[in-house]
């Protein structure tokens, strides 16, 4: 059902291919299982899944398309709400679509004109322009740009290759962060880190090859992830030093950066990270230490929080790796706790590295009207 | 240190019998080791043995003294060469594994797998590589030692009481600052019980002498405690207050009451503490009170506002290793307060829900900085950021004159292998010796800021946590 | 169309329609002056325009003199950009011609931006919140009575507000609609902040810094805010952004602090009081706008886009 002007139309929203059918039920298995480990696996699966949708399925105009991606993107993200990064790839995928309409409509709009005359559009921001929710907009009162009956024919080729760059992007970020360690690392610097992330690990290992440092590592109870995190490491060479969560104030005197990875990276500005970052951040803010983020693009989310408890924000795990079962007496008469999320407000956080460079907090928005187009964050 | 005041005052090269050898390598907990000892064998310290002077010789000049120490200094470091470059030495250094091992052979294992992991390692790496092991942010302070030879060659000075004491303080069966400081007290007095004044010497001085021998050697199982201190402190000011003339019975009488006092006003402090809380409704109903790890002052004073009727519940927040909050969770749940349990990780996410904070302390330092549980400063940081206050209970005979700023000037260390463990699951460090790179730290206590706190709770009433001096001066008076 | 027939007609927008915001009265005023102008030439047209505004904005109708400029500065910007630099020496009529076309549509859309601004603060006010309200402001009133409406359950404070005590008008409508509404003194609002869950405040107007003008009394409740480490939410259509940037409470204009008339007669300022306070962007924690949810540095990201 597609509201539009006070219209209530229905389109044919069901997918044809069985194929593709078949995948997105696969992934929608895998992701209400948990069966894929790490953002990263998750992104690509769910940019494959619809590729393939774009690619095989017959449809009529871009409307269509846009709505099946939609349909089926919702699905895909109620299967795992606290998943962001499916919902991520969907809002781009859809985005790298209007964003070819709208060029395609351009160069036609160009093309039957002649008079180039846009006195109202600043050089250099044609397309960016239109689709931005702007002053500028509601003054020009330009109305949506109609993309419902556009023919999808031409428009296939240059979106499946948009998201194939995608994918790429997805493949390359890890190693574009790494690009920048030289820069934020210098030697005998005592930096800490929590949890394990494979793009904070591949981070310092690239440091590791022209500089000395020592780093400290948080191990994360319950779930210990800074351990493995530690003895890879150190198998790199790295000096490396192991504390419980509860050091780390007492270390934070010590240390002169704190580098960490993220499950999410909020619209505000604000993580959701692992738990046990919200005090490494506030030890850190304490003790004046630069908490730098090392996070690829595709954990940027459009969602803000609203409240702690936001559905789907935080996850629980079994309390019995807080307290096991064989302590059954007490266990009874307690009530345990094992979060798995925290959320770092942006005032603490000093400096996002994402593959495309280093930002401010305060910049994220910015970066997210560049990812993502406003009309879907309904979804 | 018994035995050591002797051998640490000459050089250590005057090392005649064994058993001095032998004491000479108890020195080495304290502070760095000295490395000429390391990886010597039982041959090394005959070649010492032989090189220096027998007792019976007749007195020789000092020049000649003079050379045989330097001698002797060349011998030893010949000797400790040789130790280095043949890896072979290290394996007779293991001498069979007793109840309670060397302590050597803590230093041999390092040299072991060093050696062993290396091959035919060049001797600069194998330094290099146990000095790195070993330096750190914690390199001044003593080792976590787990393998101390407490019974073997003990001093026969040291009173048997004050052996269980010392080895119930390293295996952890007593720990707390108060349970210690409790515990000392009464072992204080059975050993003034078996005292008797030898002829020709004063009980006050003797008995402070004999009592200091006891004392370091507790300090030496482990740390002592800021209250152990400071009782120990009371109780030698009272020796030193029994005149001269007063006979042996009625001094030790005195010295008795002393201690028994002391206990009191220890266990009464706790009492007055829950009272003032309770009385100023600092604990009122329904509120959600967080606390940290063990601490008995803390337990007491939550069954005592039970017991009055208070309605609360309790978050109990742990910390690894030691997890001692699951005594506490099962204390409290057994007196009938509705508790929860969370690690420390969590307290960020639990904190919306709190409206107090209560921990215990360790110490309070005179800057109003507070030693506590490792951890304690984290949670008050949190409850700092939600406008929670923090309050802390401490009874007046842990204050201090001691000032610090930060957790590592001066800190205990705990045993690094206590990390490994982690329940069900398969252990991800089992291997973490043989990875050079890797270190494990596990300290034991850290200090809070004051500004941190909002309120310290003594038995004297409900103080600022600037206001510790004013508390010692007038203690003084 | 002279200065009394412009004055009168904004009164009576706003006395047949008192939700309206004044500054979208304002507008429709200058609207209106538009299609009844009758001057020949474009640089008399704009001279004329920017003559009303100026009446507008000194007139003593409403206390909005802050909305009122910012509404009309954007207005005036809105006339430059529908200027066709080809049609510049003829056709004034067909310039007025697209100006009214794009005046009904901008007109159209303002009436929606409030809605929108609701629809996005909504998840926000959760089951059980306590909410702190400055004064008497529209669009907080709207968002609450839409929270209402979708059952949720939430206390407000509402602060007096002197010297003209909108507060009491605010508690009025909120109870009227059943939602619990609490009065208090201004003075008390640091001793209310450590129950509050957030504070939510309307604007006058939106600066370029990121900060907002605001009634007098919010910056001190965001100071205590932040104190307490409480979030300050603002609520604000986007007409309300200025292309101003002051530095402290002294470098705001005059014109916005003080009634017109009192500038017109010379009072020693230092004597009055002002109706207007600046709070700066670092006591401010998110803006709603109808462009959607903007951290304070990203106003000056649109009003860029918009100005340059």
């Amino acid at each position: 059902m597609w509201l539009r002007n006070g219209q209530m139309e229905t389109i044919d929203i069901q997918i044809k291919d069985p194929i593709v059918r078949n995948k997105v039920d696969g992934l929608i298995e895998d992701l209400k299982h948990g069966n894929i480990l790490g953002s990263y696996q998750l992104a690509k699966n769910t940019v494959e899944v619809l590729l393939h949708m774009i690619s095989k399925e017959e449809l009529a105009n871009v409307k269509k398309l846009i709505s099946v991606i939609r349909e089926q993107g919702q699905r895909l993200m109620s299967a795992q709400p606290s998943e962001t990064v499916v919902g991520n790839m969907v809002y781009r995928v859809l985005k790298i679509i209007r964003d070819e309409c709208r060029a395609i409509d351009e160069t036609a709009e160009e093309q039957s004109q002649e008079s180039i005359q846009k006195s109202s559009t600043a050089p250099g921001d044609d397309v960016s322009n239109k689709d931005i929710l702007s002053l500028k907009k509601l003054l020009l009162a330009e109305g949506d740009v109609d993309i419902s009956d556009k023919s999808i024919s031409s428009l296939k080729a240059p979106i499946i290759d948009a998201v194939n760059e995608l994918l790429v992007e997805l493949d390359t970020s890890q190693e574009n962060i790494s690009a920048q360690a030289l820069e934020h690392i210098h030697s005998n610097e005592v930096i800490m880190t929590a949890g394990q992330s494979h793009t904070v690990e591949a981070f310092f290992k690239k440091a590791a090859k022209k500089r000395t440092f020592k780093v400290i590592v948080v191990e994360c109870a319950p779930f210990y992830q800074g351990q493995k995190m530690a003895t890879n490491l150190a198998s790199a060479g790295i000096n490396t030093t192991l504390i419980t969560d509860s050091a780390v104030f007492a270390m934070m005197a010590r240390v002169n950066k704190v580098i960490i990875g993220t499950h999410t990276v909020m619209a505000n500005g604000g993580l959701k990270a692992i738990n046990g970052c919200h005090a490494i951040a506030l030890a850190a803010k304490y003790h004046s230490v630069p908490l730098v983020v090392c996070a690829p693009m595709y954990k940027l989310s459009p969602k803000y929080l609203c409240s702690c408890d936001q559905v789907a924000f935080n996850k629980f795990a079994s309390p019995e790796d807080v307290m096991s079962f064989s302590e059954g007496e007490i266990l009874s008469k307690a009530q345990i706790y094992n979060p798995i999320f925290d959320y770092v407000p942006p005032e603490l956080v000093t400096l996002y590295i994402f593959n495309i460079g280093g930002n401010a907090p305060s910049y994220v928005y910015r970066l997210l009207s560049e990812l993502y187009d406003t009309e879907d964050q309904e979804l | 240190m018994p035995g050591n005041q002797d051998s640490a005052s000459r050089s250590p090269l005057s090392q005649q019998t064994p058993s001095r050898g032998r004491r000479k390598q108890k020195s080495n907990p304290r502070g760095q080791s000295t490395p000429q000892l390391q990886g010597q064998t039982p041959q090394q310290n005959q070649n010492i043995k032989n090189a220096s002077p027998g007792e019976g010789d007749t007195p020789k000049t000092k020049a000649q003294l003079r050379a045989e120490r330097r001698a002797l200094q060349e011998a030893q470091r010949a000797a400790k060469a040789a130790t280095k470059q043949s890896p072979s030495t290290p394996v007779s250094t293991k001498k069979t594994p007793r109840k309670f091992g060397l302590q050597m052979q803590d230093t041999a294992d390092k040299h072991d797998k060093v050696s062993i992991s290396g091959g035919e390692t060049p001797r600069n790496v194998t330094s290099i590589s146990t000095i790195q092991r070993r330096t750190g942010f914690f390199a001044h302070l003593p080792r976590y030692q787990h393998n101390v030879s407490l019974t073997k060659d003990a001093n026969p000075k040291i009173h048997p009481a004050i052996l269980k004491l010392g080895l119930q303080y390293v295996e952890g069966v007593i720990c707390g600052s108060n349970a210690r400081c409790l515990a000392l007290l009464g072992t204080l007095k059975q050993v003034i019980e078996t005292y008797s004044t030898p002829k020709q010497k004063e009980l006050s001085r003797d008995l402070s002498t004999n009592l200091k021998k006891n004392m370091d050697f507790l300090a030496q199982s482990r740390p002592l405690s800021v209250g152990m201190i400071n009782a120990f402190k009371h109780l030698k000011s009272c020796i030193n207050g029994i005149p001269r003339e007063k006979a042996e019975d009625e001094a030790k009488q005195d010295l008795y009451g002393c201690i028994d006092s002391y206990k009191q006003s220890i266990l009464l402090a706790g009492k007055a503490i829950a009272k003032n809380l309770i009385e100023n409704d600092k604990i009122t109903d329904g509120d959600t009170i967080m606390v940290y790890a063990f601490s008995s002052l803390i337990k007491n004073v939550l069954c005592e506002a039970h017991d009055k009727g208070k309605t609360f519940s309790v978050i109990v927040v742990d910390g690894r290793p030691k997890l001692e909050g699951r005594e506490m969770l099962r204390r409290l749940v057994k007196h009938g307060i509705k508790c929860s349990y969370i690690l420390i990780s969590a307290a960020s996410y639990v904190m919306r829900e709190v409206t107090k904070v209560l921990l215990g302390a360790h110490a309070l330092l005179a800057n109003g900085y507070v030693m506590s549980r490792v951890g304690s400063s984290q949670v008050a940081l949190i409850a700092r950021s939600y406008n929670v206050p923090v309050l802390v209970c401490c009874e007046t005979y842990k204050f201090t004159e001691k000032v610090q700023t930060d957790s590592f000037v001066s800190n205990e260390l705990g045993d690094p292998n206590s990390l490994v463990q982690i329940g069900k699951k398969e252990n991800y460090l089992s291997n973490w010796k043989e990875q050079k790179s890797l270190h494990l730290m596990n300290f034991i206590y850290d200090v809070t800021p004051s500004d941190l706190i909002s309120m310290v709770i003594t038995e004297l009433g409900m103080v600022p946590c600037t206001s510790v001096p004013v508390v010692l001066r007038i203690k003084q008076v | 169309m002279n200065e009394t027939d412009t004055l009168e007609y904004f009164e009576t927008i706003l006395k047949n329609d008192p939700e309206k915001s004044e500054a979208v009265a304002a507008i429709e005023t200058l609207f209106h002056y538009i299609k009844l102008d009758d001057a020949e030439t474009l640089h008399g047209f704009m001279e004329n325009i920017q003559k009303a505004s100026k009446w507008l904005e000194e007139s003593d109708l409403s206390g909005a003199v802050t909305s009122i400029s910012s509404g009309c500065q954007l207005f005036l910007r809105f006339i430059t950009l529908a200027k066709d630099p080809e049609n510049m020496e003829s056709d004034i009529q067909k310039c007025k011609g697209i100006l009214v076309k794009r005046g009904h549509d901008f007109l159209d859309k303002v009436k929606t931006l409030r809605k929108k601004i609701s629809k996005l603060a909504n998840p926000f006010i959760t089951d059980g919140s306590t909410i702190l309200v400055h004064s008497h402001s529209r669009v907080v009133l709207q968002v609450l009575k839409q929270a209402m409406q979708d059952k949720k359950r939430f206390t407000v404070y509402v602060t007096e507000s002197n010297p003209d005590k909108s507060g009491h008008k605010m508690v009025n409508k909120l109870t009227d609609v059943g939602i619990p509404a609490i009065l208090v003194l201004d003075s008390a609002m640091g001793y209310i902040m450590e129950k509050i869950d957030f504070v939510m405040v309307g604007a006058e107007g939106v600066m370029e810094s990121g900060g907002i003008v605001n009634k007098i009394g919010t910056f001190t409740m965001a100071v205590c805010a932040k104190y307490l480490n409480k979030p300050v939410y603002v609520l604000a259509e986007s007409f309300k952004f200025a292309r101003l940037f002051p530095l402290s409470q002294e470098d705001v204009p005059n014109k916005f602090k003080y009634k017109a008339s009192k500038l017109n007669d010379k009072v020693d300022l230092t004597k009055e009081h002002p109706n207007v306070d600046y709070t700066p962007p670092s006591l401010l924690t998110l803006l709603f706008t109808d462009l959607g949810i903007l951290t304070p540095s990203a106003v000056s990201d649109e009003l860029i886009k918009l100005y340059l």
